[in-house]
């Protein structure tokens, strides 16, 4: 019941922020994403050879996150390939092949929304200092038009990979431009998460979350923007999360009682917060 | 024999790099020298000249700065180098890279005390390689930052303290050690006295043992006299000013972060209760110090804490600090995985309490075990690394990184900090200084204090006479220096004022007027009829401080 409790709680708080500080067509698109990931999870589970396919329509809900699909299926592939098995291995193959061909479709709409955008005030920014440098080769090594995509990429990478974005809203009194700075799952749920990630190796869909999640971190730094698209990584972040709430029952009941009476107390200060701000 | 002669080598490699990034422009980069620097500096040569800082104490304990306290080990080292060196940038800076240089062996020696055989020489090896490389302690090894020094005592402290578990007598050493370290920077009143507990814990059945308890009861007892007078001001308003004003818990100071104002009682009750943004702030904090993306990506906001394009780690060491990390969880809990644990668990506490995200300053000691969990890293893959022509390539592109990462060093450190962070190192002060001392002496300069506090690198640069100063500028009675947090408004330094520029009047009376582009724009200059002395300017071309005189 309180095990239970718990994972209500930490499941319900991402989509509940993501439904008050948006209106209910993005709420949808993102949330039917989702819905698109879990249905993958639940294939995968069940052990259907087609499980990859659900990834493709993502393109057509939000061309942004176009590449994807073509990531989770090459690294899905890639996995197959070292342990094959021809039926998957054969629709892995039709699902990278259509992905590609969904972004083809949408190639337009998510260029432009990517880092790879021409960035006139970074580009200026660089010759400006490359007039700074002793000499030619110097200038050139460490002031360059790829470092403008990589630092932009990587940025956005840290960003992605920060325990604080998600338990926290970004480090405190940090002021980040461009995101709405959602409270994503109450902050002790830290706890949980570090648990569930620590024992990652005795979890059955440890297979599915590291291909799912590695997918979609690298598709998601390369958005000049990856706010509210980030919401994909409610699914295989809450399945870690939750994982640990089982982890830490079974390792430390009498701590993890108590714990939980803390976390629920602050949690529900936090959620009637959520009410309040948003 | 040819084994420790390598081993020599790479450790003199190691200490030859860190002379390199530390000495090379040591007080002409940064070209400025902030206030808290010309401060420091100028306290100590107050007190070689007249056993008095400059506000009439003598001998302080801790020491009046600004709206702060400065602590004391850092303006005492100053002291006898300022007749060696004389009062300047370079000399205020000394101490910082000269201790940064000695943490480079003495982590070397630390680290292979306490780490197993097989893999102690190259742990060691490893960390104090990537120490002398590391942006993080490069800066304070350049800078006048009280950090350093303390870093420096704790780490002998923790290295006697191991050494004592052998030879008891080094345990005085030890509780001596930890004694300056605690002074010496305002986190190290936290983290040593927790690391020291955790280490008497850990080892507390030969501790106990009278071979040793007599050794650790002695030191203790001189521990606690060296830091006597540091126990005697440590509830005054002064001793406290820095942790009180910082500390996120000081809710009569500043709303807890995320405080959502206008609400009814019930509700602010509720939704502002400070327990819960307080706690979550701290987790917030605390779990930044330990986030890739502080490391690796964003470093210090502080633009003196860090360096332009530069984070605390260069980013190629993120896949070894990954790796090490696993290597450290998956390894048997020795001592290395004790002290490593330890500090990294202990040491961003300081840190997380006060108010600024990420603050290298105040984490400094956590340097260490990162540094560690790095070598642990790349160890871990060099032995991963099975056949010969491999580990070759790995060492020729170990190479290349490092040479890249040296020439990244010198872009960050000397090119672009001294273009773009001029103004935040109080750039232009000393040429200020100069200009003033070559005006007509018979005419007052006043020097506008809007936006600063130039009085301190006044005094500085001009290395104006101290028992001058304190007869003429009394801030407080002596008997309340640690108490009366008052400041004075105007301060006069010969025929030199500082204070707000007062137009109306101060253009009817022929004198010098001194300030910032803001303060004295070229507007004025024309308005006013003004006469330009002299334009200083920053290296990026725009004007720093202008000097005019009026023409009443």
């Amino acid at each position: 019941m309180l095990k239970n409790l718990i994972k209500l709680i930490l499941l319900v708080f991402w989509p509940l922020t993501f439904f008050l500080a948006n209106n209910t067509t993005d709420f949808l698109t993102y949330f039917s994403i989702s819905a698109l990931i879990f249905l993958t999870f639940f294939l995968f589970n069940k052990k259907y050879s087609f499980y990859l396919l659900p990834l493709i329509a993502i393109p057509f809900i939000d061309p942004k996150l176009s590449a994807f699909p073509i990531l989770a299926s090459a690294v899905a592939w890639f996995l197959e390939a070292r342990e094959p098995r021809k039926l998957i291995l054969n629709w892995t193959t039709a699902a990278l092949f259509l992905s590609i061909l969904a972004v083809g479709i949408q190639w337009k709409e998510f260029k432009n929304q990517t880092v790879f955008f021409s960035d006139y005030e970074a580009q200026q920014k660089v010759l400006r200092n490359i007039t700074l440098y002793p000499n030619v080769f110097s200038a050139r090594l460490f002031q360059n038009k790829v470092r403008i995509v990589f630092d932009k990429f990587s940025q956005n990478f840290f960003a992605l990979t920060d325990p604080n974005n998600y338990f926290f809203s970004y480090h405190p009194r940090e002021g980040v431009v461009s995101s709405q700075n959602l409270v994503k799952y109450p902050f002790l749920g830290i706890v949980y998460f570090l648990f569930g990630l620590f024992s990652i190796k005795t979890l059955k869909s440890r297979k599915f979350i590291v291909w799912i999640v590695v997918a979609l971190m690298v598709s998601l730094s390369v958005l000049k923007i990856f706010d509210r698209s980030d919401f994909t990584l409610w699914i295989p972040l809450s399945l870690v999360t939750v994982y640990g709430v089982d982890v830490f029952y079974k390792a430390r009941p009498r701590l993890f009682r108590l714990f939980s009476f803390f976390f629920i107390f602050f949690s529900a200060i936090e959620l009637i917060r959520i009410l309040v701000v948003l | 024999m040819k084994k420790n002669l390598i081993i020599a080598a790479i450790l003199f490699l190691s200490i030859g790099i860190a002379v390199l990034t530390r000495v090379y422009k040591l007080g002409e980069a940064p070209a400025g020298l902030y206030i808290d620097e010309a401060g420091q500096g100028y306290s100590a040569y107050s007190i070689l000249k007249t056993g008095k800082d400059e506000f009439g104490e003598a001998f302080p304990i801790v020491f009046r700065s600004f709206t702060d306290f400065k602590t004391p080990v850092y303006i005492y080292l100053l002291v006898p180098l300022i007749p060696i060196f004389g009062l300047s940038a370079f000399t205020v800076r000394f101490p910082s890279f000269f201790f940064s240089i000695l943490t480079i062996p003495l982590l070397y020696f630390l680290l292979k005390r306490i780490s197993p055989k097989p893999i102690a020489v190259g742990i060691s090896l490893l960390a104090s390689f990537l120490l002398a490389l590391s942006p993080w302690h490069i800066l304070f090894g350049r800078t006048n930052f009280e950090c350093n020094v303390a870093l420096f005592f704790f780490l002998a402290g923790v290295y006697f303290f191991y050494r004592g578990l052998d030879k008891p007598k080094n345990l005085i050493l030890s509780v001596i050690l930890f004694s300056i370290a605690i002074p010496s920077y305002h986190s190290q009143r936290i983290i040593t006295p927790l690391f020291s507990l955790l280490l008497f814990l850990r080892h507390r059945k030969k501790l106990l043992l009278s071979s040793h308890l007599k050794y650790l009861i002695a030191g203790l007892i001189l521990g606690f006299i060296i830091l006597l007078p540091t126990i005697s001001v440590s509830l005054t308003p002064g001793f406290l000013a820095r942790a009180s004003g910082l500390n996120i818990f000081s809710w009569h100071r500043q709303a807890p972060w995320g405080y959502i104002p206008n609400l009814s009682q019930i509700v602010d009750l509720i939704v502002n209760n400070p327990i819960v943004l307080s706690t979550k702030e701290f987790l917030s904090l605390y779990f930044s110090y330990l986030s890739p993306r502080s490391m690796f990506a964003l470093g210090d906001y502080g633009p003196r804490s860090s360096f332009p394009e530069l984070s605390t780690f260069f980013l190629w060491q993120l896949p070894f600090y990954i790796a090490g990390l696993y290597a450290l969880v998956k390894r048997k809990f020795d001592e290395l995985s004790f002290f490593t644990i330890a500090l990294l668990i202990i040491s961003p506490i300081p840190a997380a309490i006060t108010r600024d995200p990420y603050s290298t300053i105040r984490a400094l000691p956590l340097v260490i075990p990162q540094i560690i969990i790095v070598s642990l890293g790349i160890h871990a893959f060099w032995q991963f690394l099975q056949k010969r022509v491999y580990k070759i390539l790995a060492l020729a592109g170990f190479f290349l990184i490092i040479f890249y990462s040296l020439g990244k060093l010198y872009s960050s450190v000397i090119i672009l900090n001294e273009y773009y962070r001029a103004s935040e190192w109080d750039y232009g002060w000393r040429e200020v200084a100069q200009t003033i001392s070559r005006l007509n002496p018979t005419l007052p300069v006043v020097v506008d204090t809007a936006r600063d506090e130039p009085y301190i690198s006044l005094l500085f640069f001009l290395k104006f006479d101290p028992a001058t100063y304190q007869k003429d500028n009394v801030e407080v009675k002596l008997s309340e220096y640690y108490t009366d947090m008052n400041r004075l408004g105007v301060r006069k330094i010969g025929h030199i004022v500082t204070r707000p520029i007062d137009w109306k009047p101060d253009l009817k009376i022929k004198q010098y007027l001194v300030g910032d582009s803001l303060a004295i724009s070229t507007q004025q200059i024309e308005v006013h009829g003004l006469t330009l002395v002299k334009e200083v300017y920053y290296p990026d071309g725009s004007p720093a401080f202008r000097i005019v005189q009026t023409n009443p």
